[in-house]
């Protein structure tokens, strides 16, 4: 008798071992990657034109007797750049890793679902032809609302069709794929009729950059990351269960059609409000949730904040890079991210192709 | 105790009526019941019906309260095992069956928690398995993480869809015998879909046959399970024959397929 309840002991030890050293091992990640990501953002403040050394710039974070230009340097002009790249990249990663795990499918994100091409869109229906939807006092939300209608117009539609019966996760790709190409189609139609300044303008809007937000839209971009995500933490289990199938996960007492319009939805709200404010910025959504997933697994309760996380840091380190590429000049954002994003991306298929 | 009871049951999908009218029942507490019937004979929705994720005329009744009154996450509710389909998943064993646990529950996992699921993993033989990775895993080993999955909420009815399908013989008599034993030592109800005529034979207590969408025969196997049966639902000559030791098992002869029926069907189609 004494010997079983001693091997049974032995045995939950064992059990509980493992899975507290699980988590030890993911917890550790998530602060290698914050740590990662604290020092991608020190190093995006610390980088500039102008010409001050990192301490100088730095000092003015804490000290209030620093010269004027220098504190102007960095609470007007680096900070609200850093914290958009870290925002902006944490929003999109998230967005990500909801559309990926509602939809099941890998190549889901905010960019193959059209919503970008949809923004894209809106903005230079903004840009080119003068129309807006908000009177002329708020001129400087009028783009980012253009974009940001017409690509909840995207997501809605997505979501309409998405609750009708019979409709398939792969089909909701699909859907999304088409409207890429129909917005992108739209968007041609416009700019061949653009005049050359609103062209410029629409094709600088589309690079995508972090300089556009000042404290207002930081705020507001805080504030929709922060409450979608900890939509999406309460319900960290169900939507892990989401990874096992729609029938064992219904099984299990996951209401699964809810779960995938609410993912759907916020999802959209997150990807459309950050493309609305700083214009297309490709591959993050798309990239950063999966090497979160390579580093601490599906449990949806570590998998939220390392793609947040990965994002942030994805997007803070091309900031770095877009300043440093090229000596004395600013590369767009959105070009960074994609040419770093796509060998990323390729290393992830030929990955994959293993499996 | 009587745990189960069906009446009434039907279901449609569109125009499309799977299921017509059906009654069995009442099940107990500690028995297996098997559900038979050749392919699309609505097996697999019954089950779904049964653990209330469908909606649809009639009555499932667990304890004498309708399926869909209990809470989600209440032991009166049905636990279902859907039929396997692949998990091309990286969680881990273990996980997968805490997630099955803590569905409806907070955040933290907690020592009592963690010593749930290894009982459990450890009760099916797979505790070896807790951390290797779901799509790493053989068809009968997923097959045991699914019930797995089913039981750690200790519901007092499990509805399984083809437990044995994925299973090489051995597992698939491992796995019958351990579900008849916890049937008994929990006292559960367990209804099982199953294809092996023979064993239902061995293991059922009791046999509901569906065919085309209705109740042809319930009761003991021994009894339901006649020849005349098994051509009428399979369209197989057979025969019950007793073994060495007493068992009863079924042999099949041939397939007496109606080729006259056949025939009219593919004129139909043309």
């Amino acid at each position: 008798m004494t010997e079983t309840t001693i091997i049974e002991s032995t045995v939950l030890k064992r059990g509980r071992c493992f899975y507290v050293g699980l988590t030890r091992q993911r917890l550790t990640l998530l602060a290698g990657i914050a740590l990662l990501t604290f020092m991608c953002f020190i190093a995006d403040l610390s980088i500039g034109q102008a010409h001050y050394t990192p301490r100088e710039v730095l000092a003015a974070l804490w000290n209030p007797d620093a010269p004027l230009a220098v504190r102007v340097i960095l609470w007007d002009i680096r900070l609200p750049v850093a914290l958009t790249a870290l925002v902006v990249g944490a929003s999109l990663s998230v967005a990500g890793v909801k559309m990926q795990t509602v939809l099941g499918n890998p190549l889901a994100s905010p960019f193959t679902l059209g919503l970008s091409a949809a923004a894209s869109f809106g903005a230079a229906l903004g840009l080119i032809l003068g129309v807006s939807i908000l009177p002329a006092s708020a001129v400087a939300f009028a783009v980012p609302a253009n974009a940001f209608v017409v690509s909840m117009i995207a997501a809605l539609v997505i979501y309409r069709l998405s609750q009708k019966r019979g409709i398939t996760t792969e089909m909701i790709v699909l859907l999304g794929t088409t409207l890429v190409f129909t917005f992108t189609a739209l968007l041609e139609a416009l700019q061949y009729i653009a005049p050359d300044q609103a062209l410029s303008a629409v094709v600088f809007w589309m690079m995508g950059s972090l300089s556009r937000t000042s404290w207002p839209q930081l705020a507001i971009l805080s504030a929709i990351l922060l409450f979608v995500s900890v939509f999406f933490a309460r319900r960290a289990w169900a939507f892990t269960a989401l990874r096992l199938g729609d029938a064992r996960a219904t099984s299990l007492g996951v209401p699964v059609g809810r779960l995938r319009l609410q993912g759907i939805l916020l999802g959209s709200l997150l990807a459309s409000v950050c493309v609305s404010f700083v214009g297309t910025i490709g591959f993050v959504g798309l990239v950063a949730p999966h090497i979160a997933r390579m580093l601490v697994g599906e449990d949806q309760r570590f998998l939220l904040p390392a793609s947040a996380l990965c994002g942030a840091c994805m997007l803070s380190a091309a900031s770095v890079l877009s300043k440093t590429l090229v000596e004395g000049q600013a590369i767009p954002i959105g070009i960074v991210t994609s040419l770093v994003g796509v060998p990323m991306f390729f290393v992830l298929i030929l990955r994959s192709r293993k499996l | 105790m009587e745990l189960l009871n069906v009446s009434g049951v039907s279901v449609a999908f569109g125009t499309r009526v799977i299921l017509r009218n059906l009654d069995f029942g009442p099940l107990r507490a500690g028995s297996v019941t098997a559900l038979l019937g050749s392919n699309a004979a609505g097996k697999s929705t019954l089950l779904r019906r049964m653990a209330g994720e469908l909606r649809g005329a009639g009555k499932v009744e667990v304890v004498g309260q309708a399926v869909e009154a209990w809470p989600t996450y209440h032991c009166n509710r049905p636990a279902h095992v859907p039929q396997d389909i692949s998990m091309m998943s990286s969680l881990r064993v273990f996980e997968a069956v805490l997630l099955a646990s803590k569905q409806g529950s907070g955040w933290g996992v907690n020592d009592d928690e963690m010593d749930v699921v290894i009982r459990m993993l450890q009760t099916l033989g797979i505790q070896a398995l807790a951390d290797r990775e779901l799509a790493a895993l053989s068809g009968g080993q997923r097959q045991l993480v699914s019930i797995a999955q089913a039981l750690v909420r200790e519901p007092r009815v499990l509805l399984l869809d083809e437990p044995t399908s994925a299973l090489d013989l051995q597992n698939q008599f491992e796995v019958l015998e351990l579900l008849c034993q916890l049937a008994r030592e929990r006292s559960m109800c367990v209804v099982l879909a199953i294809h092996d005529i023979n064993h239902a034979l061995r293991f059922a207590d009791h046999v509901v046959v569906l065919h085309q969408g209705r109740v042809e025969a319930t009761g003991s196997p021994r009894e339901v399970l006649t020849p005349g049966l098994m051509q009428k639902v399979y369209g197989v000559l057979t025969r019950l024959e007793c073994c060495s030791q007493g068992y009863p098992f079924l042999v099949v002869d041939r397939s007496v397929r109606d080729r006259a029926e056949l025939s009219k069907v593919e004129e139909a189609a043309v």
